[in-house]
């Protein structure tokens, strides 16, 4: 469904010298490469996580996915079409929603922009109703659609720009950075609508997003980008398998550590009565659990992957100084 | 001096808006040129004022407009509405004096700036123009030039102290300059209207703030000119107890609110 | 092209209730444009009849002139009012949302936003146009209709300059200064163009086409155009309608949006 092949995008941008006699008469421009011949195929009903520290390219990929900015160079084709195109048949495929954007109609209610949306993608009456009605038995917006979209919280309006973009059924969602700046609540509610859609209606969802909540809530796929490069681009739980030595086992002692007890250097310990937590390579486990049948009592041992922050934190730290960026 | 390198460069931070701002100012005197030269044509003169008289006229406003008329003293709203002038009083130096400060920065700009292109443009266009040879006149113009500058200083900063009051003060200060535009005489002298609306607009301060001084340049100081400059200095003094009076209400009224 | 005029409809009432929110500022707005209209009309009335003639030109036709500029312009900033808001929608990138919808995007920035009230003033500029040319001593249909279609003709030059005002705003976002400089420039125009000198007045006439836009139909009306001025002005129009949305298009292969 989704394509991109070697695709480049390079910014054009202003470089400031300070020194106001050549910034006036001569200025210089800078070259920046935002991506630089990243390549990914994505196909029907998946739900892909593509996150990336700021910069990195997420934002731009999907502009051009969308059609909003052109390639540099490259191959791009999203649903048979080229997106750059704006062919009106592929746009009323699409749906872009933006975290910290708005594209309702900002003085009056959300209602008034469903309509003008309804127009403009040529939804007849009786599908428009059936769409609306479900979308906000969804995210529980009844009450909000009559309002002033200005009057909103952040939050309401998320679920109602949300609402817009989805009135027309469309295939391939992309959602920028919907949970930003919104309470854990509001990103509850959003992260399982978002589910639940998708469930329901099998379109393609890319999604980026600062929270790893979000992406591990939702995404079976990760596609991993810095400095406008993939680095990682498979299963979430591969990179687990991957990318992940380390396991935390967490033990919930009956009695206070005996004071013989010790552990071997390369095991990091963490010990707050009753809690013990190790953090260990997983080699070492059957070594560990052993141990520690024979020298405590506890009530309670459970084992645990590595968070992905941290399996990912890592990916992106060695990216940084194995991967330069590009000039 | 360092709130005029300051303001030199914010405008450069911004030189292509400057840039077409200054454009604009050359096409608007370009049609003001243009039309008065087509009246002259045929004709030695018109209203009392011949072509010459009149032409220069119109160059004096252009420079007087740039040097009486810019003020930065819009900002002053602006900062009564954010709140941000709680931060001037708080600070050891008269706000009034910055005020002053950054209102003569703009203006010395702005009157460099208008020069340059008055004389691109005498260069292209080569008019005839009047020279003011009376020294005693020189004196007298630049006397009401003080004057019209502090009177429209005054004016424009009542205007921005509506903002103590209400946060709608874009409608009244867009009334202002309309009537500004039409009434202060910057794209026809005042004296060929009617003997009867001349007279009513006397009792305006609007004559006083590029028109008055133009017009001492033009004729020198005959006694008719005696009235008007009296006049102006009455509107002088009324509109500095009116500053203060309205200054002083508006901060009460502010700080009531505890902003 | 209906689901377009019902696209059309929507946005125009859309703004309309929009408008109606802020009634005093637009209010205050308006009532400063008729001000601003009626010193200028009472002034070309006192100057006029006072010289008689200005550049050849009698009061009535002066005044016409005048009027037609007041038209043109309003009928102008009716339609294209959007073009006024385009910069905050570039920057705060709102206008990508406007790029991925599957209609044309100049239904939303060219004429998403018709100003109800600038209808309503169009009709006083419509009537006194009708007064005075019908006190012209030589009229003939021929010249009604050449100068009606040359008005139109001048709505379509002002949409190709707002056309390019907005693809500037997509490259740059310096629109305000440019929507004023565009706006300064048909004001010149507002009294008969003769009043210009050469090589001032051709530029005008023909090198950006403000020239054609607003002076030209008053002197067809009055009868005054050789062949070769009509057929130039007709080429360069077409011209210049047809460079101005070549222009947009480029300026969106360039468009590099804001935010990361």
């Amino acid at each position: 469904m989704i394509t991109a092949k070697n695709l480049t995008k390079i910014y054009k941008t202003y470089h400031k010298t300070g020194n106001i006699i050549t910034d006036l008469f001569q200025r210089q421009y800078k070259d920046k490469k935002a991506l630089d011949n990243i390549s990914f195929d994505i196909t029907e009903d998946e739900l892909v996580g593509f996150i990336g520290p700021n910069g990195a390219g997420k934002t731009t990929t999907m502009k051009i996915l969308s059609g909003i900015l052109y390639p540099t160079s490259g191959l791009v084709e999203v649903l048979r079409f080229t997106p750059s195109e704006k062919e009106y048949a592929f746009l009323k495929q699409i749906a872009f929603v933006m975290g910290h954007k708005n594209q309702l109609l900002w003085e009056l209610p959300a209602m008034d922009s469903f309509k003008l949306n309804k127009e403009i993608y040529e939804i007849d009456d009786r599908t428009f109703k059936n769409t609306v009605n479900e979308l906000i038995e969804l995210l529980q917006a009844e009450k909000l659609i009559n309002q002033p979209v200005k009057t909103l919280s952040l939050g309401q309006r998320m679920r109602m720009e949300l609402i817009a973009s989805l009135l027309h059924k469309p295939k391939i969602l992309f959602l920028d950075e919907p949970t930003i700046g919104l309470d854990i609540f509001a990103q509850t509610t959003i992260i399982n609508f978002i589910k639940e859609y998708q469930k329901r209606y099998n379109s393609t969802i890319m999604l980026t997003s600062h929270y790893m909540q979000d992406v591990q809530r939702l995404a079976k796929r990760l596609i991993m980008i810095n400095h406008g490069r993939i680095i990682f681009d498979g299963l979430l739980q591969d990179l687990v398998a991957k990318y992940s030595q380390q396991k935390m086992v967490h033990i919930t002692l009956l009695k206070p550590l005996p004071k013989d007890f010790e552990t071997p250097e390369e095991i990091k310990c963490e010990y707050n009565f009753p809690q013990l937590r190790i953090n260990t390579q997983k080699e070492h486990i059957a070594g560990i659990l052993s141990y520690m049948l024979k020298k405590v009592e506890f009530t309670d041992v459970t084992i645990e992957d590595e968070p992905i922050e941290e399996i990912i934190k890592k990916i992106f730290t060695s990216s940084q100084n194995t991967v330069s960026p590009p000039k | 001096m360092i709130a005029i390198y300051l303001a030199i460069l914010q405008l450069f931070t911004y030189r292509l808006s400057f840039i077409l701002w200054r454009a604009r100012n050359i096409f608007n005197l370009v049609f003001i040129y243009f039309l008065w030269s087509s009246v002259f044509v045929n004709r030695p003169s018109l209203f009392s004022y011949t072509q010459e008289k009149l032409i220069s006229y119109i160059l004096l406003i252009t420079i007087l407009s740039s040097l009486i008329l810019s003020t930065r003293t819009i900002d002053v709203g602006a900062d009564i509405l954010s709140g941000d002038i709680m931060n001037y009083l708080l600070k050891p130096f008269s706000f009034f004096k910055l005020v002053i400060s950054r209102d003569i920065a703009d203006k010395l700009i702005n009157v460099l700036f208008s020069i340059t292109e008055i004389v691109i443009f005498l260069v292209i266009l080569k008019p005839n123009l009047f020279i003011q040879k009376d020294a005693a006149s020189y004196f007298l113009f630049f006397l009401s030039l003080l004057i019209g500058g502090i009177i429209a200083f005054f004016i424009s900063l009542n205007l921005s102290f509506l903002a103590f009051w209400s946060s709608e003060i874009w409608a009244p200060r867009y009334m202002y300059s309309i009537f500004l535009w039409f009434l202060a005489g910057s794209f026809f002298p005042l004296d060929i209207l009617p003997k009867f609306i001349y007279s009513v607009l006397l009792f305006t301060p609007f004559p006083y703030l590029i028109f008055l001084p133009s017009k001492i340049y033009l004729n020198g100081f005959t006694n008719a000119l005696f009235i008007p400059i009296t006049l102006s200095l009455v509107w002088c003094v009324i509109l500095y107890f009116l500053t203060k009076k309205i200054w002083n209400e508006g901060i009460k009224n502010y700080s009531a609110f505890g902003r | 092209m209906i689901r377009n005029l019902k696209i059309f409809w929507l946005y125009s009432t859309f703004s309309a209730k929009t408008a109606f929110q802020h009634r005093v500022g637009v209010i205050s707005f308006l009532s400063g444009k008729m001000i601003r209209f009626l010193f200028s009309l009472l002034f070309i009335f006192f100057l006029v009849s006072k010289t008689k003639l200005f550049v050849g030109y009698s009061l009535n036709q002066t005044l016409i002139f005048f009027l037609t500029f007041n038209f043109i312009d309003s009928a102008a900033q009716l339609l294209f009012r959007e073009v006024y808001r385009f910069r905050p929608l570039v920057i705060t990138g709102e206008l990508d949302g406007v790029l991925l919808k599957p209609f044309h995007p100049f239904l939303r920035v060219l004429v998403g936003g018709v100003d109800v009230l600038d209808a309503i003033t169009l009709i006083p500029f419509f009537a006194l146009l009708i007064y005075f040319i019908l006190r012209i001593p030589s009229l003939t249909i021929q010249n009604i209709l050449l100068y009606g279609g040359f008005l139109i003709n001048g709505i379509c030059l002002a949409a190709a300059f707002h056309i390019i005002i907005l693809s500037i705003g997509v490259l740059t976002t310096e629109v305000d200064n440019i929507t004023l400089i565009y706006r300064d420039f048909t004001k010149m125009l507002s009294l008969p163009i003769d009043m210009y000198k050469e090589p001032l007045r051709s530029f005008l006439m023909f090198g950006i086409p403000v020239g054609i836009m607003i002076a030209l139909p008053s002197k067809l009306l009055f009868g005054l155009l050789t062949p070769n001025v009509f057929i130039t002005s007709i080429i360069i129009s077409a011209v210049f309608i047809l460079f101005s949305l070549y222009f947009w298009n480029t300026a969106l292969t360039k468009y590099q949006s804001v935010g990361s």
